[in-house]
């Protein structure tokens, strides 16, 4: 079933197109990474979603429902934390809870609670004293303590350290576990890649990729570091081969996926001592769009 | 000593353009008053005349005590020397907490302290600095004055008039000094600094009134002591510098006691949940809102019954001033010359200021959008037209209660001061008559922030136009057709004039109508932030 489907959606502020014909599509119990770089459209997307801004073209639906007329209703089920999270200075993080939890309906007493322990928070002090981090536990309490279907987490690990971010993760996964969305704006990619089965990118104002956590991965080269009896020469001549450096005594590349076996057949002829093989990380993937993508344009 | 002199530079540098600012603002300010005052009262009858009208408990209340001498000096210093301290204790309240108490709620005083900085060397390049500041001013009014050529106004008496200024401002700095070591946040350093001022001016006042010993118990009782430009005793003062030292010393002594980050007063924890009453759009509107506009309608009251306190002595003091006279013209039709003709121009200057207040929550509601805190709202269970009511409604109560407020205030002190008191009735009339001109106001803020959020600001501007009009339209004798942009000019001046149904009706639905549109953009246009 789908829960969040954005079709065809541009968005213009002025003569600035900040959205061209974005599409993604979010399954119910999916967790779906939403990533970019800064200022390439994802919270502008989000913000069309959740019927703050209006769409200049294309439809959203939310549940089966128009994301801009019908948005009271569909926030009954949905519980948003902005990346940028500004807080009422007078108020204490405590009272903010409540309140955002009240505003949005659904809340739960004892799991405000646990959040609040299990983040670390002192809800008594004022939001003025607190640091970002701290702003963001708020709202990120607010939104876990909801029943809601649909989280939308707009880069919400941002401020948060280590220990409170691996906190933050067992909420998302608990949160998958009972079956609800998750749509998780990012541009920290080991953290989309611990979390995400679906990834959508999007690089100014438009998606450039967007597919199954793996299958994306599949597309891409891996990450070979090879030990050799007789010293590899010219290695970096082969055709598929990227980025050959010489690590410890090992020779460490980039292979392009088809160019593995030719690739083995050369190695086979250096006696191979050792031979480790692994996937890519998402930021050099990542980094392999953003350069072909300049590429182009360029 | 290399370090203090190291960071009174620092501070120096951080603060060169406020505190010249504030420094030329001050100065300019209190050394223009002798050439107004000499043309204010040119005779020796006009000075006499008000000297009289100083004397009225009311206006001790708030200026301090007259001295019974008639010339333009001791005139002068009664009505400006209070406020030109108060001046200059707000400018010491804010530079010293801004370098004590903010930069260590900021961690800044955190990264000085890593260097080898002691913990008093901080406080004493403030106090260098602030010494630098308030001789300064003190000395530049001193000069000011002295070679000023208005009559009366000598050497010693405005050295002493400067020396005033200059430990007052140094009194101030070390009670801010001290509040802040007392409290761990600066909020609660400066508020209770501003607190002190409040109830010496207070004291004070009482003291003034009764002519008892209250007046030397506050030192802002004790620097009115000083007959400046009459007798110029300077004994007063030097008690109230001997306290500046004792603060001082005080601050030093708390500092080195005290860990970083600290305060004597721990931080009173806030409540851990919200109590039912915040559940709510409307809950939080009103919780952002309740605290300015309780202090606004305390203030209007306040001046409503200075107001009322005053307007006995009036009659006489229009019948002398020209300027005045002309000024009433602008307002109404009559061309009486008495308290009835003065009240209209009264009201018309506390309405004006008013607006400030009343449309403040529609503005807020736009600031907030553009910090995303809407957006939190938003994007649960509220609807815009919603979130925009909450907001709008409270704006809408601000400006019943506050004119009411006035009103009240000056009937109250007004029926005790006037001969042939004004009924309440009246006075309300006079003061609610201008509810559909503050509509309009709250209307133009609505269409603004409903459609064009950016230019909210401009309903503040029109409250600038509508003062100029009011105050300088009649004298600068522009064209009707300028004259009627501004709503006040349909208001009618009661009680000279009668009231209007027709103006109050029209100007009341134009309002409605610019409301409604506001809120039909609202709930169609993108969120701005």
């Amino acid at each position: 079933m789908v829960t969040l489907d954005v079709k065809n959606v541009s968005k213009n502020f002025g003569k600035f197109q900040a959205l061209d014909n974005v599409s993604l599509q979010v399954r119910q119990g999916e967790v779906h990474g939403f990533i970019g770089p800064n200022g390439a459209g994802k919270s502008t997307t989000i913000r069309v979603i959740l019927g703050i801004l209006q769409a200049s073209e294309g439809s959203v639906t939310v549940f089966g429902k128009d994301a801009w007329k019908d948005k009271v209703e569909i926030h009954r089920k949905i519980s948003y934390v902005p990346g940028d999270v500004n807080l009422w200075p007078n108020l204490t993080g405590g009272e903010v809870i409540d309140l955002f939890m009240k505003l949005q309906g659904s809340g739960n007493v004892a799991k405000r609670e646990e959040l609040i322990r299990r983040f670390q928070l002192d809800p008594t002090k004022k939001c003025r004293t607190y640091s970002k981090g701290n702003r963001q536990k708020v709202a990120l309490i607010a939104a876990f303590a909801t029943d809601a279907e649909l989280f939308i987490l707009d880069e919400p690990t941002s401020g948060l350290d280590p220990l409170m971010e691996k906190v933050f993760h067992e909420c998302v996964l608990e949160v998958k576990a009972a079956g609800k969305s998750v749509l998780l704006s990012s541009h920290i990619l080991s953290e989309v890649e611990k979390l995400c089965d679906h990834v959508s990118i999007i690089r100014r104002g438009e998606i450039i990729e967007s597919g199954q956590m793996d299958a994306l991965r599949k597309l891409q080269r891996v990450n070979v570091a090879v030990v050799t009896e007789e010293k590899i020469l010219d290695f970096g001549q082969l055709d598929g081969v990227h980025e050959v450096e010489e690590v410890d005594g090992a020779v460490v590349f980039q292979l392009e996926p088809r160019a593995k076996s030719e690739v083995m057949r050369v190695l086979a002829g250096y006696g191979v001592m050792s031979l480790e093989v692994s996937p890519l990380p998402l930021e050099d993937l990542f980094m392999q769009h953003y350069e072909q993508g300049d590429g182009e344009r360029g | 000593m290399r370090e203090t002199l190291q960071l009174v530079t620092f501070i120096l540098r951080r603060e060169r353009l406020s505190l010249v600012l504030w420094v030329i603002g001050i100065v300019g300010i209190v050394v223009y008053m002798p050439f107004l005052y000499e043309g204010m009262y040119p005779t020796v009858t006009d000075r006499y005349a008000a000297m009289l009208m100083m004397a009225n408990p009311a206006i001790v209340a708030i200026v301090g005590p007259s001295t019974g001498a008639y010339t333009l000096g001791a005139l002068m210093t009664q009505e400006i020397l209070l406020i030109s301290v108060l001046a200059v204790g707000i400018m010491n309240v804010l530079l010293v907490n801004r370098h004590t108490r903010v930069d260590e709620e900021l961690g800044r005083l955190e990264l000085i302290r890593s260097f080898p900085v002691g913990s008093t060397t901080i406080l004493q390049a403030v106090f260098a600095v602030v010494v630098v500041a308030n001789v300064l001013i003190g000395g530049l009014v001193a000069v000011g004055f002295a070679v000023s050529g208005v009559e009366g106004l000598t050497v010693a008496g405005s050295v002493l008039f400067g020396a005033i200024l200059t430990v007052s401002g140094l009194l101030f700095a070390a009670v801010t000094a001290v509040c802040a070591q007392a409290f761990s946040t600066a909020k609660g350093a400066s508020g209770a600094a501003f607190m002190v001022l409040l109830v010496m001016y207070m004291v004070r006042a009482v003291g003034d009134i009764a002519g008892n010993f209250l007046s030397y118990v506050s030192p802002l009782g004790l620097v009115l002591q000083t007959r400046t430009f009459v007798d110029d005793v300077w004994w007063p003062l030097a008690v109230v510098l001997v306290q500046v030292v004792v603060l001082s010393a005080l601050a030093v002594y708390l500092i080195s006691q005290r860990d970083l980050g600290m305060g004597l007063i721990p931080a009173k924890a806030g409540p851990r949940g919200a109590a039912p009453s915040l559940l709510s759009v409307d809950g939080l509107a009103w919780r952002l809102s309740r605290g300015s506009l309780l202090i606004w309608t305390a203030g209007t009251f306040l001046v409503g019954l200075a107001y009322g306190a005053v307007i006995g002595e009036v009659e006489t003091y229009i019948g002398e001033n020209e300027m005045l006279q002309m000024l009433l013209a602008s307002v109404g039709s009559g061309d009486a010359t008495g308290p009835d003709q003065f009240i209209p121009f009264l009201i018309m200057f506390l309405v004006i200021v008013l607006m400030i207040p009343i449309v403040g929550p529609i503005l807020r509601l736009a600031g907030e959008e553009k910090r995303n805190l809407t957006e939190h709202l938003l994007s649960r269970v509220v609807t815009r037209g919603g979130l925009l009511r909450s907001y709008f409604l409270i704006s809408m109560l601000a400006s019943m209660v506050l004119l009411a407020a006035g009103g009240f205030g000056f009937w109250l002190s007004g029926s005790m001061m006037l001969d042939d008191p004004i009924a309440l009735t009246t006075m309300m009339g006079a003061m609610l008559v201008y509810l559909p001109a503050t509509w309009l106001l709250i209307g133009l803020a609505v269409l603004l922030v409903g459609w064009l959020p950016k230019f909210a600001g401009f309903s503040m501007l029109m409250i600038g136009f509508m003062f100029f009009i009011g105050f300088f339209g009649a004298m600068l004798a522009l064209p009707e057709v300028v004259m009627n942009l501004s709503p006040l000019s349909h208001v009618p001046a009661m009680p000279v004039d009668d009231f209007s149904a027709v103006s109050f009706s029209v100007m009341t639905s134009l309002a409605v109508a610019l409301m409604a549109a506001g809120f039909v953009g609202y709930s169609r246009r993108d969120m701005q932030g």
